[in-house]
């Protein structure tokens, strides 16, 4: 078989092996289970395969973590771009559509990223993973703050990085650590009120039409 | 046991119990991991004996809780500059107000940030510091209800839910730190940043 042809086909059974082990883990993880007490054994019989194959994929249990890890860490920063990827003005209903859909990302993988957070806390290339991701929405936030103040629909009073680093922050601690793990919150309620809070601190002082109320 | 006698010791009890929260601060801030604080050096540091620092806590965590405990009344006590806000609530008011919190909570960064950390792993700190926690949340809430009942808080703003947000500013405060350093520069600019959020957020007339 061609090589390039056999690559792809491991990439592409990569993509799916990474798939069926987010599933496997978050079945493992529900209810309250840690992640501390999930081991190779119990990982390969819940996925059903042989160790050797879990072992051609991941070096170890961290390992699945670290690969799990990017898929998601990838999946909320696209859906954040949504706010912090924006150039042109945006609504509070816009706003709100997108803070909506990236807790609900937090919450369908509470699991899977509380354990990433614990095992960041004494791992340190999970540390530099997680803190390289939020590193990359501080940025994203930045920029967006900057191009909102020189097209005028952000606040220019604001100094861009730090106000954008502590929203970044306090927005995914929020979400992370207080809203993931209780999903019987009234989440509709916290998806208003943070909406509002960044409303009013970015784009509110300097009079973007707000989105009608209903 | 004369009465006098009585209180002799009991004094003697406080300053030794005393003793021994300082201790544990000075270490963390210091730079120990609190992994490292055992409780043999911190007895040695503090001058007292073994047993005694058992006559007074049951292990190394019932220090740095009764520690924590202490700190954050303090700041609960601080933060009440806070909640007494009347309008109309300017920025300036709002800097000083933020500038009392922060000087309650700025030199315990080491020790607050130390128990944040162990509540990740460890259940009794992760109640212990949700309780503080909710504590401070609920007088924001209140605090928020109260301006928006008198017309200076936009009525928009779900009091309590936004009370949590904002008092996420706690944890995102010390992984900034974490990384900043404790600066003097860092606090001037931390509570820029805080009275920038906290003014746009709650009290700022829009048109």
């Amino acid at each position: 078989m061609d090589p390039i042809k056999k690559a792809e086909r491991f990439e592409r059974k990569r993509g799916d092996m990474n798939a069926r082990a987010l599933a496997a883990l978050e079945r493992l993880l529900a209810g309250g289970g840690s992640y501390q007490d999930v081991t190779i054994g119990t990982l390969v019989a819940e996925l059903g395969i042989s160790r050797a194959t879990l072992y051609a994929y991941y070096e170890d249990k961290n390992d699945v973590l670290r690969v799990l890890a990017e898929d998601v860490l990838h999946t909320l920063l696209q859906t954040a771009d949504g706010w912090l990827g924006r150039t042109e003005p945006l609504t509070e209903a816009d706003l709100r559509d997108t803070l909506s859909a990236t807790l609900a990302v937090y919450v369908q993988h509470a699991t899977v990223l509380l354990a990433i957070a614990e095992v960041a806390s004494y791992d340190e290339a999970m540390r530099n993973r997680y803190e390289a991701m939020l590193r990359e929405a501080d940025a994203a936030l930045e920029q967006h703050m900057r191009l909102g103040q020189k097209r005028g629909f952000v606040d220019p009073g604001l100094q861009a990085k730090p106000v954008g680093t502590w929203l970044t922050r306090m927005i995914e601690t929020g979400m992370l650590r207080f809203l993931a793990p209780r999903p019987d919150a009234e989440l509709d309620t916290y998806v208003t009120a943070i909406t509002r809070v960044v409303w009013n601190v970015l784009y509110a002082p300097v009079g973007v039409p707000k989105a009608a109320k209903p | 046991m004369s009465h006098a006698v009585g209180a002799r010791r009991n004094r003697r009890r406080d300053e030794l119990r005393g003793q021994l929260l300082d201790t544990v601060e000075e270490l963390l801030e210091a730079g120990e991991p609190y992994a490292a604080i055992t409780v043999d050096r911190l007895v040695a540091q503090a001058g007292v004996s073994r047993s005694s620092f058992y006559v007074y806590f049951e292990d190394k965590a019932d220090l740095l809780r009764g520690r924590f405990l202490e700190i954050a009344d303090a700041v609960d006590r601080a933060a009440a500059a806070w909640w007494s806000l009347e309008a109309p609530v300017t920025e300036d008011a709002v800097r000083d107000a933020l500038t009392i919190l922060f000087d309650a909570y700025w030199p315990h960064m080491p020790l607050m940030i130390a128990t944040h950390d162990l509540a990740a792993t460890d259940a009794r700190f992760a109640e212990l510091v949700a309780a503080e926690m909710q504590r401070s949340i609920d007088g924001l809430a209140e605090h928020i209800a109260r301006g928006q009942a008198a017309g200076f808080v936009d009525p928009a703003l779900p009091a309590l839910a936004t009370a949590g947000w904002l008092w996420m500013s706690e944890p995102a405060f010390h992984q900034i730190t974490k990384v900043a350093g404790t600066t003097a520069q860092g606090r001037r600019d931390a509570i820029e940043t805080f009275t920038a959020i906290v003014f746009n957020a709650l009290y700022r007339p829009v048109a």
